[in-house]
């Protein structure tokens, strides 16, 4: 057995895949071979430490990342025409409205980091009943809890920086001496603020936004593009780029890394697009001709003429041929002095991914840098839209200053709520 | 398990979602695994991973049921690693991720001792060919029989077997000579 054949023999063992009697012979050769052993032990030695090296564990929220892009995607190939679904009160389609909204919650949810789901993912029936029994209890919050997520979209909400802090106005009736002299301190304004805005009243009114806010899935989504606002504007500024870029990732990333040369590439694809049409609608044009000429030779009798038609037709289709190859070739190498083969090849294999994607580069970045808000957000792009301009066009209260004002007005509810209890004490002595 | 995963695949191309989520819970790890010892970048395993489970949402009716559902799925992802590949992502080494679970009942010597060689064994298999790295990633890795390797890349079990021996010697080649370890 020569040295090939002994690594060989020794693989086949150490991958359980010898007979009986292969076994029997290399054990043979070790037992008078040191140098068969040492090449047995050295195999080995790869083989377990092959088997040592440890499954790399795969990113937290994978799961949730796809069963999110799974949910757009299957909605996007069996719904795309109904942006927000049916509100179902009866029978079996309620149940199962119900089931499909908590798929989309669970993976959307765990995205978040919500704690509802069990560890394999997957919601159980008791959680489900706990979480869409009471329908009525939610059917109570959800517009207000939806109205949140828009508001906060549409006006940016919380604002950012010290200009809500709140202010206690003195009370200008009698005040009683206060119990401690601890300052109040109020508890996180922003919620209150904000469902005390005249806008939000507007927007819990809204009836888009209430029949919206029955489906548990759209409630996530507010959630989700609340958390990212910027993001969710611009993925549905252009909904085609944003979608092209999330779904080849891969192909937005080389795109967008050079977006002038990009473009110059797909100017290149869709002038060699056009060229071969044009060459082939030539080729067809030139055939149409001969082909009639030659029926009238024909008809005429006259074969000659038929003949040089056909040699005119053939002559057009080689004329073409040099100059489709001519072109081709100008365009090969226009590419490989751009150094740039594989982005063109990238881009007429998606040509209209390419296309969708460079349409909007901003769109294209937001939903590349975000791609689960984008797949969140592209799985219902009507509602998205919707949670994004409810009201917006309507708005032109100035947040900052209504959150001072609420927040004042809290301050002295607190403070007249004491005087009035010190009184009562008061009046009981 | 295969018997369970068609019938899972029923479920799911019957509107059962959650049988959706019972597959993907089964087979990120694998899957995943197996695109990052041909891609080496996380966030690339982790795009095709996606990217897999995807592809069974829109050919879920296309499944053959004369491969075995992991096999299709693997083969799936090996396509999609190796295409991304293609396009010339840039690779870049990947941190040696050592997982406690795996150091339970050893002394700190053998636990050092065993993560570095698993370093050593990964540097040196992403040193080689693509093709060698395919092959033994699915034996060593994701622990692939021979008939399931030929299903997945679409070959006989013959150039498998050869292919996998040349890939071991190379990858010896690299790493040289095992201390024992």
């Amino acid at each position: 057995m020569n040295h090939a054949e002994l690594s060989e023999r020794i693989q086949t063992v150490l991958d359980g895949l010898a007979t009986p009697d292969e076994e029997r012979e290399l054990e043979r050769l070790l037992e008078r071979d040191a140098s068969a052993r040492a090449a047995f032990n050295q195999w080995q030695r790869l083989f377990v430490a092959l088997g040592r090296v440890p499954q790399a564990a795969p990113p937290e929220g994978l799961v949730a990342a796809v069963s999110a892009a799974a949910e757009a995607r299957r909605a996007e190939l069996n719904d795309a025409h109904q942006p927000f679904g049916t509100i179902d009160v009866i029978g079996d389609k309620r149940r199962e409205r119900r089931t499909s909204s908590s798929w989309f919650v669970t993976g959307i949810g765990r995205y978040l980091g919500s704690g509802s789901t069990t560890e394999n993912g997957i919601m159980s029936e008791q959680q489900q009943r706990s979480v869409f029994g009471n329908r009525k209890l939610w059917a109570g919050g959800a517009v207000a809890v939806l109205a949140v997520g828009v508001a906060m979209v549409a006006f940016d909400l919380p604002p950012k920086g010290d200009n809500v802090i709140g202010t206690v106005a003195p009370a200008e009736r009698y005040r009683a001496p206060q119990d401690n002299a601890e300052p109040v301190k109020l508890a996180d304004q922003t919620v209150a603020q904000l469902m005390q805005n005249d806008n939000f009243d507007r927007i819990v009114k809204d009836p888009q936004l209430q029949a919206l806010s029955q489906d548990a899935g759209i409630r996530v989504l507010a959630q989700v593009m609340a958390r990212s606002p910027e993001a969710s504007r611009m993925i549905l500024s252009n909904v085609e780029a944003s979608r092209a870029a999330s779904e080849n990732v891969a192909l937005a990333q080389a795109l967008l890394g050079n977006v002038e040369a990009s473009r110059a590439e797909l100017a290149a694809v869709q002038a060699e697009r056009n060229r071969a049409n044009a060459v082939e609608a030539g080729r067809a044009e030139a055939g149409l001709q001969a082909e009639r000429a030659r029926m009238n030779a024909v008809e005429a009798g006259r074969v000659e003429a038929g003949l040089q038609a056909e040699r005119a037709r053939m002559n057009a289709v080689e004329a073409g041929r040099v100059e489709a190859g001519l072109q081709a070739e100008r365009t090969r190498m226009n590419a490989a002095e751009a150094g740039r083969a594989d982005l063109n090849r990238l881009i007429a294999q998606k040509f209209e991914a390419s296309q969708a994607i460079l349409a909007s580069v901003e769109a294209s970045r937001a939903a590349l840098q975000n791609v689960a808000v984008a797949q969140a957000v592209l799985s219902n792009v009507e509602a998205g839209r919707v949670l994004l301009n409810v009201d917006a066009s309507r708005a032109t209260l100035q947040a900052a200053e209504a959150g001072r004002m609420v927040q004042k007005a809290e301050a002295s509810r607190v403070q007249l709520d004491r005087a009035a209890s010190a009184d009562r004490k008061a009046a009981g002595n | 398990m295969e018997d369970d995963d068609r019938a899972l695949l029923l479920r799911f191309q019957g509107g059962d979602r959650s049988a959706f989520e019972t597959l993907v819970a089964r087979y990120q790890r694998p899957i995943y695994n197996a695109a990052l010892a041909i891609l080496h970048r996380p966030e690339d395993a982790s795009d095709v991973t996606q990217t897999v489970f995807l592809r069974l949402v829109e050919r879920g009716d296309g499944y053959d049921p004369q491969y075995k559902f992991f096999s299709w799925l693997y083969r799936i992802a090996v396509n999609e690693a190796l295409d991304v590949l293609r396009r010339g992502r840039h690779q870049t080494a990947l941190d040696d991720d050592f997982d406690p679970a795996d150091a339970e009942g050893r002394g700190p010597e053998d636990v050092l001792t065993r993560a570095e060689m698993s370093q050593q064994i990964r540097r040196g298999v992403m040193g080689l060919p693509v093709n060698d790295r395919v092959v033994l990633s699915l034996r060593h890795f994701s622990e692939c029989s021979y008939e399931q390797i030929a299903e997945i890349l679409d070959l006989d079990e013959k150039t498998v077997k050869s292919r996998l021996f040349e890939a071991r010697r190379r990858l010896r080649g690299v790493l040289g000579d095992l201390g024992p370890g």
